[in-house]
């Protein structure tokens, strides 16, 4: 995709390319902010322009170069992603020395580090010399969702393009595009919450079902005399079941938010769940302040812990067990 | 020539160049002048000080032609026409990183044993080409233990004309055996002076335009690094052009605008609860980071306590007179001590906020708690209940959890706010307290022979009751297991006597006991409430119910006291 297929964060694209313009894009660049607003796709649309033949503030996406980015096979474009865990200080190494070399084939040599906050600490601090000194045919970018988590050495040497989160409207009109009725893009759009790779990757059934799936077990774990409904379904947790676990959490966190905002008297246009809101009225009339903002922490504290290495049965056992301790208080 | 970011292009290259850094640069430049040049340099000091230029330049100046001299030659950025200037070959074949003898090593990824050997291996060899062998090892600390060992001969005692320089940001991982062999430098922070005085020249050498007021935020964002301040000024040069506006500075800074930090202090101050989710969606929706907003709401709440407890806040604050007026009001509406416990609640948050899943909620939430901290009860007032519970008879209710105020947080997990008097520990603590004291005595007295006599403590732990009486402590071990009792001996006894004594605070015998064997004997006046919870019967009754038992009360000639004392029980599902 060119720099106009890349949805949103305009201001990064008229930085890109006024730098492109002026034949000074940097060396060393991070791109940062949140999951899925296309900040991989930026870099790729860079590189792509960097060796295109065609053009140079843009990829034509027909040249040969463009079509070997973009099908991964371009010899001077690497991309270096996290094999299990982390990035490990062998792939820093390969990469620096490649960017060493002359590009091959093409113009210039473009390394593409994905989630680079994984980067082991001896791999990261392998890169600070490289990423001060780049050779001038070489660049690298970062790419991060969490840039505080790179160290401050890191963080100086790159210029930094902070991407933010695609405007709600914004995702609402590609939704559209995408035959979506209107008040199923306006749902869909709160949900994702400008992520648009997830909000791309939505089917409005499925959403519906998720929703309603996760309804129906938030009632039967909050009313307590149904609640091992969510045993059953989480307690022993398959491999399968535990991307479904964090979304169903995630749809829970905004239930209990907007509980949480009906409870408070706050103004019902800020709900999260606009479709659910007689339910959420009906239910929130069996919360204290104190129990949401309790389940709220116990969410949040299983959702951090979830992508770690950890027994998720366990895990969703604590949870439904803190969740039953907290209807007391 | 290719695009130079500024960081590279002005690179300091004489040492009168090298910012901030007084004291550094004199020492050396006194040290080569005296020729007593040191074998060894540790530079530290954080990211964008200037280490590694210094490294470079001493290179220069110990090799340069007409040195060892304090100001080696010039290097200019671009070729000179005229030969006046050019530098001589050793410094133009340093700063070109082609000099043989003069290594540059990135530690980072030089990192082990084998590397090291190899280095030693080519210590060796005298220098080849210049006067000096120079060897540089930048970011040093990631050098693994086994390879800092294998420098530390070589460190020493290295062969004559070799100097090592190390550079690093973290001095606390260069072990000492390294440091203590090294003349070491610290690098300071650069003040924001001498960044915006530098930034200005950069400005004019390439006709940027930039207003002072920029100049100051991009400063302040660099917080002492020059690297970082010309890194943003690149960056404002790639996004605005060479005409730098305040506005177009504040879109790449991110800098949030002070009505939204009013805004949410508002609401906390007010404790407006419900104006919290306009706030955070106005925010969202304009895009910012929300971990950067919550860094400028801890300043904005240092600021006001700042301004609550200080007679002239100005001095110690970067506002104009207008947001000082402003602050003002705001501060008068809490107390000092209210101020400061949003403050250290929103520091302990900041990580939390940081490993969100959801960090929109996790801040709405966080804000939401922090309008209702002020319904918490000083730890003080909870200490005094807790008291006046103790002083009232032994078997009275606990405060029912209920009194604590609603809205407070939950003691769980790192990231949550856990203000000074923490609200739950009140029911919890009050309920300790509720079971006879005397066992709270033995406790003490058992954690006190821990210490020294942990054997002797270990076989007391069995016991199953004790009575205090008088001057008498009695310890009393379960029917059937008196050969407890025979088995401590005289200076146990006393061993225990003395520490009782200490706990006690007055002097205190010890006796030992086996309790009745007769099943069901004539249960010992203050003690119902341990055979009540002894009996199987209520044991089951606690189990299946999640019950407490609070009271036990003897019913006279009865021997059914034990299991109709189930008292009121809480937490009953």
């Amino acid at each position: 995709m060119a720099f106009k297929d890349v949805v949103g964060n305009e201001r990064i694209k008229k930085i890109l390319k006024l730098a492109l313009e002026r034949t000074r894009v940097p060396n060393s660049l991070l791109f940062c902010g949140p999951e899925g607003v296309g900040k991989k796709a930026m870099a790729l649309t860079l590189a792509k322009t960097l060796n295109c033949l065609n053009l140079t503030t843009d990829s034509c996406d027909e040249c040969p170069s463009c079509e070997a980015i973009d099908k991964g096979v371009h010899p001077d474009v690497m991309v270096i992603a996290a094999e299990k865990q982390e990035i490990k200080i062998e792939q820093t190494r390969f990469l620096k020395q490649m960017a060493y070399l002359r590009p091959m084939t093409g113009k210039k040599r473009v390394f593409i580090v994905v989630d680079a906050a994984e980067m082991s600490d001896s791999a990261a601090n392998s890169l600070l010399k490289v990423l001060e000194e780049p050779p001038p045919y070489s660049h690298l970018v970062l790419v991060t969702a969490s840039p505080f988590l790179l160290f401050p050495t890191i963080l100086s040497r790159c210029q930094t393009l902070a991407f933010s989160a695609i405007g709600r409207e914004e995702i609402e009109k590609i939704l559209l595009e995408r035959n979506f009725g209107k008040e199923q893009a306006r749902i869909l759009a709160l949900l994702v919450d400008g992520n648009l790779d997830w909000a791309l990757d939505l089917e409005w059934e499925e959403v519906q079902s998720l929703k309603e799936e996760s309804w129906a077990l938030f009632e039967a774990l909050a009313s307590g005399d149904r609640s091992a409904l969510f045993l059953e379904r989480f307690g022993a947790l398959a491999k399968a079941v535990q991307e479904e676990f964090g979304r169903t959490l995630g749809v829970f966190s905004s239930f209990v938010r907007d509980i949480l905002l009906l409870r408070l008297g706050g103004d019902p246009a800020f709900l999260l769940n606009p479709d659910f809101e007689p339910r959420l009225r009906g239910a929130s009339a069996a919360w204290t302040v104190r129990r949401v903002l309790g389940v709220l922490e116990e969410l949040d504290f299983v959702l951090a812990e979830l992508p770690k290495n950890l027994n998720k049965g366990l895990l969703a056992t604590t949870f439904f067990s803190n969740f039953g301790e907290l209807r007391h208080v | 020539m290719s695009y130079k970011i500024f960081a590279r292009k002005y690179r300091p290259q004489a040492f009168e160049e090298v910012i901030g850094q007084k004291s550094v640069v004199r020492t050396i430049q006194n040290a080569i002048q005296t020729g007593r040049v040191s074998q060894a340099y540790l530079f530290s000091g954080m990211r964008g000080t200037g280490k590694t230029s210094m490294a470079r330049i001493l290179a220069r100046a110990l090799n340069c032609a007409n040195g060892p001299t304090a100001n080696p030659c010039k290097i200019e950025d671009k070729d000179p026409a005229d030969d006046k200037n050019k530098p001589c070959d050793y410094c133009a074949a340093i700063s070109e990183d082609r000099a043989i003898d003069v290594l540059e090593i990135d530690g980072a990824s030089n990192r082990g044993i084998e590397e090291i050997r190899a280095l030693r291996e080519s210590l060796k060899y005298k220098a080849i080409y210049t006067r000096y062998k120079v060897v540089i090892i930048d970011e040093v600390h990631q050098i693994t233990k086994e390879g800092f060992n294998a420098l530390l001969k070589t460190l020493e005692e290295p062969p004559p004309n070799t100097v090592f320089i190390f550079a690093t940001t973290e001095f606390n991982k260069v072990p000492a055996t390294i440091v203590s062999r090294c003349q070491h430098f610290e690098f300071r922070k650069i003040s924001h002076k001498d960044i915006i005085n530098h930034l200005v020249e950069i400005a004019k050498k390439e006709a940027i335009t930039i207003t002072p007021a920029s100049l100051a935020l991009i400063a302040e964002a660099a917080d002492g690094s020059m690297r970082d301040a010309q890194s943003l000024l690149d960056q404002a040069v790639a996004f605005s052009g060479e005409n730098i506006g305040d506005e177009d500075l504040k879109t790449i800074l991110g800098t949030i605008g002070q009505d939204v930090l009013f805004r949410s202090s508002t609401a906390v101050l007010e404790e407006k609860p419900e104006d919290v989710f306009p706030l955070v969606e106005s925010v969202v929706a304009a895009g910012y980071d929300l971990r950067f907003l919550f860094g400028k709401l801890i300043e904005h709440f240092r600021a006001l306590l700042l301004v609550r407890s200080v007679e002239k806040p100005e001095d110690l604050l970067l506002a104009s007179a207008e947001e000082l007026q402003a602050l003002r009001v705001q501060a008068s509406k809490a107390t000092a001590e209210d101020l400061l416990r949003y403050l250290l609640a929103l520091q302990q948050a900041e990580a939390g906020l940081k490993y969100s899943a959801m960090p929109r909620i996790y801040l709405e939430a966080f804000l939401i708690k922090l309008c209702h901290f002020r319904k918490i009860v000083p730890l003080q007032e909870l200490i005094r209940d807790v008291e006046s519970l103790k002083k009232e008879p032994q078997r009275t209710l606990p405060k029912s959890p209920g009194a604590s105020p609603a809205g407070a947080p939950s003691a769980r997990g790192t990231g949550h706010p856990l203000p000074a008097g923490d609200p739950l520990g009140g029911p919890s603590s009050a309920a300790k307290t509720a079971p006879p004291p005397q066992k709270d005595v033995f406790k003490r007295v058992l954690e006190k022979l821990a210490t020294d006599r942990a054997p002797l403590a270990a076989l007391l732990a069995q016991y199953s009751s004790v009575m205090v009486k008088d001057n008498v402590l009695e310890v009393f071990f379960a029917s059937g297991r008196g050969f407890f009792v025979t088995s401590i001996q005289e200076k146990d006894i006393r061993a225990v006597e003395r520490a009782a004594s200490e706990v006690l605070g007055r002097e205190t015998k010890v006796r030992f006991a086996e309790e009745n064997a007769t099943d069901g004997g004539p249960i010992r006046p203050g003690r119902e409430l341990e055979t009540a919870l002894k009996d199987p019967a209520v044991q089951f009754f606690m189990n299946t119910f999640k019950a407490q038992v609070l009271s036990a009360d003897p019913i006279p000639a009865s021997r059914e006291a034990g299991p109709k004392g189930g008292g009121p029980t809480e937490n009953g599902t």
